[in-house]
């Protein structure tokens, strides 16, 4: 179960008040109950001194003022010695001064107090008595705490209801969120506390959006990109449909093979970069080196057949924490770029190189170079620079950067220090 | 009939190439909005087919400009470009027909009918002038009890006369609605198609007014 703000500070502050109500409660009671005794005491004493005098100023009229100042409910008893016969919870040995006695049933609390004529005045009175009227008034002193303390934890729940109000709000207005495009969430009227919590969700809603933008943007694009071979498809298999003569069909199977091959290719980028999004970043340590001779045994038939040099210049032994499929779709997707945009008789070189703690692989051509005000335009998804000719999907360095962030690594476009051309630059921390 | 192409593709710009002069059409194709604005000048074309995604100028604004400048020629726009609101603003700017790729290259040629049949102000999808009618969709022509099927240069130079009954065509004017710019064409050939149309239909279909040209007669 989680952990409820609410309830928590609820159950939190009513329990502490309620605790701290009932202690002041027993202490109040305390108190009120000892000071109850010590005014009956003090009432015992003055009844003693009030009965003492009475008793001297008219003996005659015996019992008449005890009659007054005993209360038959506080049952208060009043006597004389040695006019009053002694009581057999009484001895004569005792001093003046206040006692508790055990008397039959009960426990007396007696005051005695000796005049100089030698007359002792006895005020007595049960303890039970006294206990009740104590409790009865210390108890009384309690009822308006008693009263308050349930209206004070009302008060405290509904104040920390309140105080959350705004929090449970926000996160109803997050959860109807539609989940397309994520508004951000208004902070006003919410606790300074919060507010930078609320700040950070809006950050992070932003960035949402702008990631769904760029994925519909893409969804958008891949679908009218698809458009292009498919009408050239389509075009080509009705015309093949039409050729009325055997030599006019073989002729239009051609295009139509070469549309095929268009669309397969298109296709693949695709699936390639959505494989590339969904790889999981890093890798074990790989030996660039091996994996640029590989790639140039790969391509070699490929420069060959277009007149190109393709060579490698492996400067220094880099290790890289790399997938290998994922560092070789950067590095095939440079090559394919360098080799289709290179003339024939000029160069493509794969060059390896350690600068600082970075590996770098360079893949330098020959061909036209892009123009500096394009060279992060060609980064974006189904870009292609005007009037370059050849018929690439535009995915190509997309699929290459993508990768490249999985990697950790990052890729650059640069003009050759010397003539014309384009390096393409991998570089990435090596591996000790 | 001859129809510019402005498509930057290479691929879907053969296509099409070859289904319009299968279907009869010579066909000039430009690859770049800038290229398409200067062809258009020109005013050889009688239908454009254009692209929007172009090169140096975007379609729309070839089209915008064009129509600015009182061109008239009847344009399909032919685009991947198939939001409402593009087709909506492709039609407001003076195009005559929208057409979203892919597309059956049925669909593209019908349509490609439908509007030169409109701009010459006819409700019937056959050319006729009364006495020969022409199928622009089968290339049949028919003459009385006649039917009789025209190769695709046959069809090209009757529909080029039938589309303006009594006016007389220089053999300059019919090369140009036959031919593209980059085909060949012979000193005589025109009067070689003239031969087989006459052949096939009877030899009073096509007449000919010395040193003026040839036209096909107004009747009725």
């Amino acid at each position: 179960m989680k952990r409820s703000l609410r309830r928590q500070l609820s159950l939190m502050l009513g329990g502490i008040t309620l605790l701290a109500g009932l202690l002041a409660a027993l202490s109040s009671f305390g108190l009120a109950y000892s000071e109850a005794r010590e005014f009956q005491d003090d009432m015992l004493r003055q009844i003693a001194a009030m009965s003492a005098r009475s008793a001297r100023d008219s003996v005659a009229s015996q019992g008449g003022v005890d009659d007054a100042l005993s209360d038959p409910e506080s049952r208060i008893e009043i006597l004389h010695l040695p006019r009053d016969p002694l009581p057999d919870w009484l001895s004569g040995e005792l001093q003046p001064g206040f006692h508790t006695l055990s008397a039959g049933s009960g426990r007396l609390r007696v005051f005695i107090r000796d005049t100089a004529s030698g007359q002792r005045t006895v005020v007595a009175q049960p303890t039970e008595t006294r206990n009740e009227i104590a409790i009865n008034s210390a108890l009384r002193t309690l009822i308006p705490l008693l009263l308050l303390l349930p209206l004070l934890v009302w008060l405290i729940v509904r104040i920390v209801r309140s105080e959350l109000a705004p929090i449970t709000r926000l996160s109803r207005s997050l959860d109807e969120q539609a989940a397309i495009s994520p508004q951000s969430v208004p902070d006003d009227g919410l606790p300074s506390e919060i507010t930078p919590f609320v700040h950070a969700i809006n950050r992070l809603l932003q960035r949402v959006n702008h990631l769904m933008a760029q994925q519909r943007r893409f969804i958008a694009d891949a679908a009218h990109e698809l458009r292009s071979p498919l009408t050239a498809l389509s075009l080509q298999a009705q015309n093949l449909e039409k050729a009325g003569t055997f030599e006019a069909m073989r002729a239009r199977v051609a295009p139509l093979r070469a549309g095929i091959e268009r669309a397969r290719r298109l296709t693949e980028q695709l699936l390639s970069l959505a494989r590339t999004q969904t790889s999981t970043p890093g890798g074990t340590p790989l030996d660039a080196s091996q994996l640029a001779r590989e790639l140039i045994a790969e391509y070699l038939p490929l420069a060959e057949a277009r007149g190109i040099d393709l060579g490698l210049e492996d400067g220094a032994n880099v290790l890289l924490a790399a997938e290998p499929q994922t560092l070789r779709a950067v590095l095939k997707n440079a090559l394919d770029n360098a080799l289709r945009y290179t003339p024939s008789g000029r160069a493509v070189t794969l060059r390896l190189y350690v600068e600082g703690e970075d590996g770098v692989i360079d893949v330098a051509d020959t061909g036209p170079g892009i123009p500096a005000a394009e060279r992060e335009r060609v980064f974006d998804p189904f870009y292609r620079i005007e009037g370059a000719g050849g018929e690439g999907s535009g995915l190509g360095l997309a699929i290459a950067r993508e990768a490249a962030l999985r990697l950790g690594g990052s890729i650059s476009l640069h003009e050759p220090p010397r003539g014309a051309g384009l390096v393409f630059r991998y570089r990435q921390r090596c591996e000790p | 009939m001859r129809v510019l192409l402005v498509e930057d593709d290479p691929m879907i710009g053969e296509a099409i190439c070859v289904a319009l002069k299968d279907a009869a059409y010579a066909v000039d194709w430009v690859r770049d909005g800038v290229a398409a604005a200067g062809a258009i000048e020109h005013g050889e074309h009688q239908a454009v087919l254009l692209d929007l995604g172009l090169p140096s100028r975007d379609g729309l604004e070839v089209l915008r400009r064009l129509r600015q400048a009182g061109n008239r020629v009847p344009v399909i726009v032919i685009t991947a470009r198939d939001a409402v609101d593009e087709r909506i603003k492709g039609l407001d700017l003076g195009a005559d027909d929208y057409l979203v790729k892919p597309f059956d290259v049925n669909e593209l040629l019908a349509r490609l009918r439908a509007i030169i049949r409109r701009r010459s102000g006819q409700a019937t999808p056959l050319l006729s002038n009364g006495k020969v009618s022409l199928d622009p969709a089968t290339h049949e022509a028919r003459c009385g009890d006649t039917v009789e099927l025209l190769s695709a240069r046959e069809f090209a130079l009757l529909h080029a006369l039938l589309l303006r009954p009594g006016a007389i065509h220089n053999r300059a004017e019919l090369e140009e609605r036959i031919y593209g710019w980059n085909e060949e064409v012979e000193s005589n050939a025109v009067d070689f198609l003239i031969h087989g149309v006459r052949k096939k239909l009877g030899a009073g279909i096509i007449k000919n007014v010395r040193g003026a040209g040839w036209m096909v007669e107004k009747c009725a």
